[in-house]
């Protein structure tokens, strides 16, 4: 049997992709993604012994980690308990190939999605993961009624920044 | 672009950073090896001393009162203090709860709501200092008694009451009836719920700051959002 500590960087591993997009949603300088991804790995390990294992992972691991970033976010660092890590616990390795239309399109994205609320870049992300009204509104804690007219209103909002684009 | 397409995109770029995002899982381990602490234990602490502070100055108050219980204006002085005790003091507990029930668990919207509610603590002193003004003119009246009862002589000349002729409490009087409801109506309209009128967002950007301000702001906006105003 898999020892907890081990269980828990299996399930980082898994889900990395999450941590470093919200990361990328919510800071725009590399030191500050680091230091969010660090504070979202400490409580996810601070909170993972009342993880229950029937309900999922990453709906889980999205509570926790855009909880943490939105107080990141909102300068909620000063009362940091933790020592600092040096070494980025996230590496994102850029190829060296041309950019596509596709690629470009999803810089453009997350451009835009940096600009967005703190509370929109939640719901936005978790949209586009794939992720159902229902949910979304278990994350965010608002109705489905409201993250429908929500997501709808940043849809609007997408559109006119890249037909302005 | 439809974002419906971009979503498609999005998907499919999940791939590439499956393989272009690494996790450095040395440094995960020295997370799992560091001690779990909360980052709330020195706002708690506060809390704590605070709470302390206030039942010392209740429980000297209700002796006060015990004492002087048939002296009519001097147990209306200390009844005006304890109440102002007593709500800083369940303010301070309320505080305490919301520290000990801090969960990243939550929802986004209880979550981030009570990390506001801990920002604007300041906002609330604020505002009961306010509201318990009229209530201040008590001090010195049971300053006056304590130096009687204690017979200090130092301090025999402090006796405002005596020099007064009476109209001491009739000040005490007329700033309750005036300065009470006031202060009612003062607590009641600086909310975040009126952080649109101008007078509510100034007195809070001077009192208690732009973070404060801010995060009142974000509270209205959770709030907003949670029971369908949008």
């Amino acid at each position: 049997m898999m020892r907890k500590d081990q269980e828990f960087t299996r399930l980082i591993r898994e889900n990395k992709r999450i941590i470093y997009k919200i990361c990328n949603a919510y800071c725009s300088s590399k030191d500050d993604r680091d230091d969010l991804a660090q504070e979202i790995i400490y409580n996810l390990w601070k909170s993972f012994s009342s993880f229950n294992p029937e309900l999922k992972f990453s709906t889980w691991m999205y509570r926790i980690a855009l909880n943490v970033a939105i107080s990141f976010y909102r300068r909620e660092k000063k009362f940091k308990n933790h020592d600092p890590i040096s070494e980025g616990l996230i590496v994102f390795e850029e190829t060296s190939a041309g950019k596509n239309e596709v690629e470009n399109n999803i810089r453009l994205l997350q451009d835009f999605i940096n600009e967005l609320k703190e509370i929109d870049k939640a719901i936005i992300l978790l949209y586009l993961d794939n992720k159902s009204h229902r949910e979304i509104a278990e994350i965010t804690g608002f109705t489905e009624t409201n993250v429908a007219t929500k997501i709808n209103r940043i849809k609007d909002k997408l559109r006119t920044n890249f037909s302005n684009k | 672009m439809e974002l419906d397409e971009l979503k498609g995109m999005w998907l499919s770029n999940d791939e590439k950073l499956e393989k272009s995002v690494t996790l450095n899982e040395e440094s995960i381990e020295l997370i799992q090896a560091q001690k779990v602490t909360s980052k709330l234990v020195p706002l708690y602490r506060q809390r704590v001393i605070e709470c302390i502070f206030h039942s010392f100055a209740i429980v000297l108050l209700i002796g006060f009162l015990f004492k002087n219980i048939t002296e009519f204006p001097y147990a209306i002085s200390a009844i005006a203090l304890l109440a102002f005790y007593i709500t800083t003091f369940i303010n301070a507990i309320k505080q305490i709860n919301l520290i000990k029930n801090m969960d990243f668990n939550k929802d986004l919207a209880t979550m981030q709501s009570s990390l506001v509610m801990l920002q604007t603590h300041i906002i609330n002193y604020a505002k009961l200092t306010i509201l318990f003004i009229p209530t201040f003119l008590a001090y010195p009246t049971i300053l006056t008694k304590v130096i009687k009862d204690f017979d200090i002589k130092a301090l025999a000349d402090f006796d405002i009451i005596a020099k007064s002729n009476g109209s001491w409490w009739t000040l005490e009087l007329v700033a309750l009836i005036v300065l009470v409801p006031l202060g009612i109506w003062f607590y009641k309209e600086v909310t975040y719920k009126n952080m649109d009128k101008k007078w509510v967002k100034n007195f809070i950007q001077k009192s208690s700051g732009t973070r404060v301000t801010k995060a009142l702001e974000f509270l209205k906006e959770l709030q907003d959002l949670k029971h369908e105003i949008i």
